[in-house]
């Protein structure tokens, strides 16, 4: 009888480390982040301030890209005045991703102009979004690009 | 981890054997039960630590099922609700941490799937933000359940220790009779008279 107690007393024993090992929930792991790199990184965001053929003021805005990445489509220009909040940001135009080379903007518009200035100055703020192939992914803006035009 | 509950496990199965070998050692008459001779006092035996009786081994099937209970059953109440309690808390917070691990590896995987059908890289930051958030937590959650697993652990292996080796019977006590003084007074509520003052003196 008391052998019977014993064994009854080191089977529940194991049954209780055995719920308590097993019962334990294993933690799941963090996935690898494919957010940064589903699409190219717009690189060197730079421009330039000249004059076209028939005198009118140009900002030249030219990137980069990681050409190793192929998953992009083209690219969204958003343009600011004067204002570096993210809803000040307005869409000028969509740029192709051209065959060879990098892509470039140019950006000639009537708020660029000395003569529809109201200020010696503006502050114009420059922000390229890539858009991918796949999925239609929208990638990550680049850093904004400040660009400021004197009236001449 | 693991290592850790083999060593428990090595140590629960050395204390189960030697209680197995321990119980073949003969009581001498008499020892199992003591019977209260009078109403008001309690009946005390012998210190018992080196023999079994079935009063023993019930006592370390008690603390088995509920650490701390086998030693109240030997009349070591305090001692026996220490062990109770401990385990029972440390148990709780294991049992409560296990289940917000439970629910945040849900919602990594609810997050996972929001991820993957992200259209934008702003959404998909800002989900893998949250991830990274309830992926920290997630880690505090499980070193918090393993440290208090392993102090359930210690509890109910110390209890079981302390049941087998450090725990002598304090004897049988008879059932629903208290230590009360020859001479008692209360003042018992009445739904008719009020108070009732009662004295009681027993010859």
């Amino acid at each position: 009888m008391r052998t019977k107690k014993s064994a009854v007393f080191a089977c529940l024993t194991l049954i209780f480390l055995y719920l308590l090992v097993q019962g334990c929930t294993e933690p799941q792991d963090l996935i690898t982040p494919t957010h940064f790199t589903r699409v190219p990184k717009v690189l060197n965001l730079q421009a330039a301030i000249g004059l076209t053929l028939s005198g009118k003021r140009l900002v030249l805005v030219t990137w980069e890209f990681d050409t190793s990445n192929a998953n992009v489509r083209s690219w969204d220009i958003t343009r600011s005045l004067n204002d570096t909040s993210a809803g000040a940001f307005v869409p000028l135009e969509i740029i192709r991703k051209p065959a060879v080379g990098f892509p470039s903007y140019f950006d000639s518009s009537a708020v660029l102009q000395g003569q529809y200035m109201v200020t010696d100055s503006i502050d114009v703020y420059y922000k390229v979004i890539p858009n991918g192939i796949l999925n239609n992914f929208v990638g990550q803006p680049s850093d904004v690009l400040h660009v400021i035009v004197r009236r001449f | 981890m693991r290592l850790a509950f083999v060593i428990y496990f090595v140590i629960v199965l050395f204390i189960s054997s030697t209680a197995s070998a321990r119980v073949h050692t003969p009581p001498f008459a008499g020892q199992d039960t003591v019977r209260a001779d009078r109403a008001d006092t309690i009946a005390q035996s012998p210190p018992q630590l080196n023999t079994w009786s079935d009063r023993r081994i019930v006592s370390v099937v008690l603390s088995t099922l509920i650490p701390g209970s086998g030693q109240t059953y030997l009349g070591h109440t305090e001692k026996g609700a220490g062990f109770t309690l401990a385990t029972l808390a440390s148990g709780l917070i294991t049992i409560l941490s296990e289940n917000n691990i439970i629910g945040r590896n849900e919602r990594l995987d609810e997050l996972k799937a929001q991820y993957d059908i992200s259209t934008n890289y702003i959404g998909a930051d800002t989900i893998w933000a949250k991830m990274v958030s309830t992926k920290s937590i997630l880690d505090k959650d499980v070193r918090r359940r393993d440290l208090f697993l392993k102090l359930t652990v210690a509890f109910w292996v110390a209890n079981l220790v302390d049941i087998v080796f450090f725990t002598d019977d304090k004897g049988e006590r008879t059932f629903g009779l208290l230590e009360t003084g020859r001479t008692t007074f209360a003042l018992v509520p009445d739904p008719k008279n009020g108070v009732n003052a009662c004295l009681s003196i027993r010859f």
